[in-house]
């Protein structure tokens, strides 16, 4: 098997190939040890962590909607403390790439996190989630402002020099002006992009569904709106996307990878199937070979290229 | 350890029983290994809408033929009763903790509704292990006492809400004069009625489990989805932590509020 023909390169990260479990679909990983061989995947994002451990948000945390999920889960996790100390040992023979998904509600919570993921070893890069309410901003989102995005990327840069990975959020004025921003800041690559801040109706109290009255929308519902912010992006900038909305089938990793998705990640997909990562893997080899094309890296961003197919 | 957990069923047998319940039979390569009490997720479009898979208790299992027991209920249920025999469905499981798998001492198992589908599992293991054990089995109408035959081994003690079959009154009434401080409860149902099952068995100072409902989206403990807050405020999944828990660790106030 030609090695190359599914290699991708994040900063100094190689993956073996272009198909990660997305962030609070995947759980540490661990969990999906007995659905899937985890070396048969590129990678995978932790659940997103914070210094303490956090509860999350009150019942009901879902709703399904067509063709898609609302979740308010609240970013409930087990704390950076418990994710080292039991989860770690338990993942360190995974075969693939680990990468961890940080947020705080204040810069520093940021830079901590990420200056603690520095020291292991076995963590091949980090995911900053910037798309959560800053408590300093009065709740605004840290990754709404060019400026703040930038910062908060130079700040978590100076403490690591793993692979960094910026998750931006779809609700901006302009994608363009936030990728950019975190490439200046020095990211290694953007993920593009977190859920859609929707809602739901309970139909007896006529009050919202969600215990948390909002909730962010994923799944195949959002795919076009976000391969068009991957369209969007790519060549704007010089470092790679990840293409993270609604991918359930290698058709869907095909178009995200000419709109210019240099990686993918699924999320809600691993619920209805917690193979697929596997199976899109395997159907994407065999879609590439199939085809006559000699490697993965050469149809990324097609939609764009001058030279067509 | 790769186990295989995601499964191409194949429909045996779909029947209509009493008001909008359905018997469905469906076989699964492999034969996977169940405990009672566990549950598989079922998908019911081979659209993306609805898109989630949707959790089913495992009735039984013979020669690889699962049955599952189904109340019709929104869109999700709908398109089952609309399966055809043949027709290929996908699932992932089995998910959960189940019941215990010893009673110990003498066993009270009540279940009420649907509930029927989550402890039917367990009654037949009680009977076979020969533990002595009773049963109490309510619904609202005599429509709703679904499974009667098969339940005949286990003597239930029938209640309707409305008096048209068995005892005239709540499932719980028939509880609380048989309850013994020797006993173990083990109960499914609405959430109401376990509220009332776990006050009947704390002043009783007997030992109960109590299989809980959640909405799920995976169903092995990824999305966080089917969390609640235990009596000490800590965080339990109950697709993976349960579905079947100490009712001492299950605090009722809120859900039985939205309930009602
Ligand atoms: C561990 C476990 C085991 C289970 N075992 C069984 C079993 O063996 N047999 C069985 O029949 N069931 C069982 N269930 C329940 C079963 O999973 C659900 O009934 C099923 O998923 C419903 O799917 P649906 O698409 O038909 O309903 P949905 O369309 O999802 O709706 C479910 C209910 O919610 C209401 N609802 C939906 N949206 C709204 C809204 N916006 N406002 C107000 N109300 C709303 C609907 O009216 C309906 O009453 C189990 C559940 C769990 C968690
Ligand atoms: C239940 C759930 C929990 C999530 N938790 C996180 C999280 O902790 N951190 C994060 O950056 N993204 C989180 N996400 C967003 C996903 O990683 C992904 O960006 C989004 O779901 C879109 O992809 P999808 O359509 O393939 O699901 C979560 C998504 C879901 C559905
Ligand atoms: S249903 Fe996903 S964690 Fe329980």
């Amino acid at each position: 098997m030609n090695k190359k023909l599914l290699q991708v390169k994040i900063g100094s990260m190689v993956l073996k190939n272009p198909i990660i479990g997305a962030s609070g679909t995947f759980g540490y990983g661990a969990e999906y040890k007995k659905f899937i061989s985890l070396g048969s995947i590129g990678g995978f994002v932790t659940k997103g962590l914070s210094l303490e451990p956090r509860k999350g948000n009150p019942e009901p945390r879902i709703k399904e909607t067509p063709s898609g999920l609302i979740n308010s889960i609240g970013l409930e996790n087990i704390g950076m403390d418990a994710f080292l100390r039991d989860v770690m040992p338990g993942i360190e023979d995974a075969g693939t790439a680990i990468i961890v998904n940080i947020f705080g509600t204040a810069m520093d919570e940021y830079v901590e996190l990420a200056h603690r993921l520095n020291r292991i070893k076995r963590i091949d890069g980090i995911e900053l989630n910037i798309s959560c309410p800053n408590v300093k901003a009065g709740g605004a989102e840290f990754g709404k402002d060019p400026l703040v995005v930038q910062t908060i990327t130079q700040k978590v840069r100076d403490v690591t020099n793993k692979p960094l990975i910026v998750k931006l959020s779809p609700m901006v004025t302009s994608i363009v002006d936030v990728a950019v921003a975190a490439q200046e800041g020095g990211a290694d690559a953007v993920s593009i992009a977190n859920t859609y801040p929707a809602m739901a109706m309970d139909l007896k109290s006529r009050k919202p569904f969600l215990g948390a009255k909002t909730g962010g929308l994923s799944g195949p519902a959002i795919k076009p709106i976000t391969l068009k912010l991957v369209y969007d992006a790519f060549g704007k900038i010089n470092i790679p996307i990840i293409g993270v909305g609604g991918i359930s089938s290698a058709e869907d990793v095909l178009e995200y990878a000419f709109a210019g998705a240099a990686a993918i990640q699924t999320g809600t997909a691993n619920f209805i199937n917690p193979e697929i990562t596997a199976k899109l893997a395997s159907d994407l080899h065999d879609y590439l070979t199939g085809a006559g094309i000699r490697s993965f890296a050469s149809i990324v961003g097609a939609a764009k290229s001058s030279i067509g197919s | 350890m790769k186990v295989q957990l995601t499964h191409n069923g194949i429909v045996t047998s779909i029947n209509k029983l009493k008001e909008d319940y359905i018997l469905l039979s469906v076989t699964i390569d492999g034969r996977p290994a169940f405990r009672p009490g566990q549950f598989m997720m079922m998908q019911v479009s081979d659209s993306y809408d609805p898109l989630l898979l949707r959790p089913f208790s495992i009735l039984d299992e013979h020669n690889g033929e699962y049955r599952f027991l189904i109340k019709i209920v929104g869109r999700g249920t709908r398109l089952i009763a609309d399966f055809t025999c043949g027709k290929s469905v996908f699932l992932t499981g089995p998910f959960g903790n189940g019941f215990p798998q010893e009673a110990g001492g003498r066993a009270l198992v009540a279940a009420g509704g649907v509930g029927i589908a989550s402890v039917y599992a367990f009654l037949q293991m009680l009977h076979k292990q020969g533990v002595p054990y009773e049963f109490i089995y309510g619904a609202r109408t005599k429509n709703e006492l679904v499974l009667l035959n098969l339940l005949k081994p286990h003597h239930p003690l029938l209640s309707t809400d409305d008096g048209s079959q068995g005892y005239h009154g709540r499932l719980t009434d028939i509880l609380k004069r048989k309850i013994r401080p020797e006993h173990t409860v083990f109960a499914c149902g609405p959430m109401p009625m376990l509220a009332v099952v776990k006050n009947i068995t704390l002043q009783q100072k007997a030992a109960c489990y109590l299989s809980l409902e959640a909405r799920m989206a995976c169903g092995f403990g990824v999305c966080l989805g089917c969390t609640i807050f235990d009596t000490s405020g800590n965080t339990k999944r109950v697709c993976k932590d349960g579905p079947v828990f100490e009712a001492g660790e299950v605090s009722f106030g809120k859900q039985i509020a939205k309930n009602r």
